[in-house]
């Protein structure tokens, strides 16, 4: 049945288009002059420049979302490293340090000043 | 495929309009007979036909050879002016109209027999019963004889789906005979 279907269908070869419409219809038909190549051209690369600038765009956009996602990363990884070095045990000996010297600097202003009071009023 | 068919295309992508002229004197009979089993309309046909040939030699540069035959690129005109044609335009003649037609054409363009005529009618109605993408592939393969590749080209698809779409036309073409041979 297969092979009978097909051969049938072979047959419909048998269709033809009339003589006269051919000829009528190719004498129009290369009466037309084919698109130029620089208009399609031209097409193209407006296409192309269209893709480029979308493309551009999107790369544009892509990257300005990952510098914020990463400098929102950043921000935390500085937050954390501050708050680390602030309970370092160096940095504590540093402020003791600091402070220490500010007291002894005020142990010393107050030594000068009593030497100052004292040496007036020996003068006196 | 037509001999020397690449040169001919670019020739004709330079304007040479002689060698157009050659691939549609190649072309325009297939062209037409997929056209006209598809819509049953001798004269629609001609003007779908000739509106193929017109958008082909028009953007004939835009057409790049990537393995598939320039027939692939006819069809699939082709194949769209048909779909552009029912969606704007609802076939407006009746089922007897349209075979009175068929028959004419076939009776008179070929010098069949009655006989044959009548069988191609058959055939012809047989068609009818299956869907457009059906048809369209038992037309390319087994009128055309066109490759399942260059089917495949032509209607958008993959090889596979192409020989499931046969198979499946072929099936339902025999099961519209039985039942025709039945009644």
């Amino acid at each position: 049945m297969k092979f009978n279907l097909e051969s049938q269908l072979k047959q419909l070869k048998a269709i033809q288009p009339n003589a006269e419409f051919v000829q009528h219809s190719r004498k129009l038909l290369l009466l037309e002059k084919p698109v130029s190549r620089l208009r399609l051209n031209f097409f193209e690369q407006l296409k192309m420049s269209g893709a480029l600038v979308l493309a551009s765009l999107l790369l544009f956009v892509l990257a300005g979302s990952v510098s914020y996602l990463a400098g929102g990363k950043n921000k935390l990884a500085n937050l954390k490293l501050n708050s680390a070095e602030a309970d370092s045990p160096e940095l504590n000996i540093r402020l003791q340090e600091m402070k220490y010297f500010e007291e002894l600097n005020k142990e010393i202003e107050k030594i000068e000043n009593a030497i100052e009071n004292l040496t007036n009023k020996l003068q006196k | 495929m037509l001999e020397k068919e690449q040169n001919l295309i670019e020739e004709a992508q330079n304007g040479q309009e002689a060698a157009f002229g050659q691939l549609y004197d190649h072309y325009m009979p297939r062209i037409y007979r997929f056209i006209y089993l598809k819509i049953d309309n001798r004269a629609e046909a001609e003007d779908l036909a000739h509106e193929t040939f017109l958008s082909a030699w028009k953007n004939i540069h835009s057409y790049k050879s990537q393995g598939f035959p320039f027939s692939s690129w006819l069809y699939q005109i082709a194949r769209n002016k048909v779909i552009d044609r029912y969606r704007t335009h609802k076939a407006n003649l009746s089922l007897e109209e349209m075979d009175e037609e068929a028959l004419g054409v076939v009776a008179s363009t070929a010098e069949y027999s009655l006989d044959t005529a009548l069988s191609l009618e058959k055939v012809q109605k047989g068609l009818k019963a299956l869907t457009h993408e059906q048809q369209d592939v038992l037309i390319m393969r087994f009128v055309e004889e066109l490759s399942p590749k260059e089917i495949a080209e032509a209607i958008g698809k993959n090889e596979g789906a192409v020989r499931v779409i046969q198979h499946r036309a072929l099936n339902a073409l025999k099961k519209y005979f039985e039942e025709e041979h039945e009644v």
